[in-house]
């Protein structure tokens, strides 16, 4: 399977998802909303991060101090 | 001139010698108000009465010869996600039309205890997102002001306040600022309190300001903020770094031809243009945002969301909805991406006094159904580095365009110093022409 039909397939379960929670008519309102942020995820996915890559947990002031 | 015209470091200098009394001050912003605001629709709830009682208590103070700062007698909008104790605060939703705090915000305390007069609360998108307010754009009625602090940055471009608060999750500081033609500051993250003001995503909202000059945010900023940046008079030309790569391939052509002048004018009074590049990190930082801001949004409205669905506009709903069903895997994910990010960054800038990017993709676009793109701004609502946008001229459709400058965390003072030296640089762009009826 190609890397662009398994992101598409990633999306759809994305909407499929939605779909079981609100029913079809209301996920057709946000549809595009929610295509956008399973894209993000998908890619986000494919970032190259090691064990050393924390997540952040205080922007800001602890970087400041 | 009118007092309503006067910037806040003018209008502070009257009241201190006695030469304006912040109530004939208020009054000249609450006729300008009236004349103005059918057209711009800047303001939800005004507050004449409460407005007037502060006003009268701080001539009577100023007469006595007490002044508490610079904001003495200086009118104020804020945000409509700002509580007002007893002053309806809405956050642009109607299911909180009828939604009374009874304390102030943080900083709603501090500028009253400034002195500063609450002349009501401005116009926001809804929840500080994406569902359009019903402002207009001063400089060109047809377009829009930005978002989500629409009516803040509106309300000081039209003269209908000196000052004025608001947020930023993602460019809603920054990017109205710019559209609207006033000067806008987002700080460090956290260095001003966020409590009393409504959340869209806790790790990425940062408090905002609008002012019509760098001197008067700078005075601003102090005061709440406790901070020394209106003490840098005069910075030295600053070596600022301009990453192009992403900047300047996004941006209109209009928006490059105006920033690659304000270059030229820059470079030409002696600052130092050094192009950098961007780290490899930021190729993921937007999908970052948008993860973490939906994550935090649904987290904050889940319980109201469940039982009041229907109640939300379309993009706020659309995104609390999406943020409910990221991973916990994608958020720790996002937020992985965000620190490397951050860390690449503050090396990049070693060296640097700024990094100097345009404010917008675009000038303010037409028609209200859309605030913009935040594009150019949320790497730096993600990172928490402070910000601020100058404007440095007019489109060919007399729209107001802007350079936004970034500094290392807690770098304000560095930061307003640059400010205030390209601001000297590329010149006021002046306020919208707005046809005020005789009388007004």
């Amino acid at each position: 399977m190609g890397e662009d039909q398994a992101r598409r397939d990633y999306v759809n379960h994305f909407i499929d998802t939605a779909t079981q929670l609100w029913g079809r008519e209301a996920v057709s309102e946000i549809r595009t909303i929610l295509e956008r942020t399973a894209e993000a995820i998908w890619a986000l996915g494919n970032v190259k991060l090691g064990p050393e890559d924390e997540p952040e947990t205080a922007p800001g002031r602890r970087r400041g101090s | 001139m009118e007092p309503h015209s006067l910037t806040i470091v003018e209008a502070s200098r009257l009241i201190r010698g006695g030469k304006l009394s912040p109530v004939d001050l208020l009054e000249s912003i609450l006729r300008r108000i009236e004349a103005l605001e059918p057209r711009v629709e800047a303001w939800v709830t005004l507050d004449p009465h409460g407005a007037r009682a502060a006003a009268e208590k701080m001539a009577d103070e100023a007469g006595q010869g007490k002044i508490r700062g610079p904001l003495h007698g200086i009118p104020v909008g804020l945000k409509d996600i700002y509580n007002t104790a007893g002053l309806r605060t809405t956050m642009g939703s109607p299911l909180y039309a009828s939604h009374v705090p009874e304390g102030d915000a943080e900083v709603v305390r501090r500028l009253r205890e400034a002195g500063a007069v609450v002349v009501g609360k401005t116009e926001t998108t809804e929840f500080a997102y994406l569902d359009p307010a019903p402002t207009r754009n001063p400089w060109n009625l047809g377009h829009t002001p930005g978002g989500s602090s629409s009516g803040s940055a509106a309300a000081v471009s039209s003269l209908m306040a000196p000052l004025a608060f608001g947020s930023q999750t993602g460019g809603s500081t920054i990017r109205p600022a710019s559209y609207c033609g006033v000067v806008g500051v987002k700080p460090t993250y956290d260095l001003i309190s966020r409590e009393g003001i409504f959340p869209l995503a806790w790790s990425l909202d940062h408090v905002g300001l609008f002012t019509r000059t760098v001197e008067d945010a700078a005075l601003a900023l102090d005061v709440v903020a406790g901070t020394q940046t209106s003490r840098v008079v005069k910075a030295p030309p600053p070596r600022v770094g301009v990453p192009k790569e992403f900047y300047v391939r996004v941006a209109h052509d209009e928006v490059k031809q105006g920033f690659d002048a304000a270059l030229r004018r820059l470079e030409g009074r002696g600052a130092e243009v050094v192009e950098m590049k961007l780290p490899a990190s930021f190729k993921a930082v937007h999908d970052a945002h948008r993860i973490i801001m939906a994550v935090e949004a649904a987290a904050v409205h889940e319980k109201s969301f469940k039982q009041k669905m229907a109640g939300y506009r379309q993009n706020i709903r659309g995104y609390v909805a999406s943020g409910l069903l990221v991973p916990a895997t994608s958020y720790l994910q996002a937020q992985r991406v965000r620190r490397r990010f951050t860390g690449e960054m503050l090396a990049a800038m070693e060296g640097l006094d700024c990094v100097l990017t345009p404010s917008t993709t675009s000038p303010a676009p037409q028609g209200l159904s859309s605030t913009g793109d935040a594009a150019f701004n949320s790497p730096w609502s993600l990172t928490g580095f402070p910000t601020i946008t100058v404007p440095s001229g007019l489109s060919n459709q007399r729209l107001p365009l802007g350079v936004q400058l970034t500094a290392p965390p807690f770098e304000e003072a560095r930061l307003m110093g640059v400010a205030r030296w390209c601001e000297s640089v590329l010149g006021p762009i002046g306020s919208p022409e707005m046809q005020v009826e005789q009388g007004a």
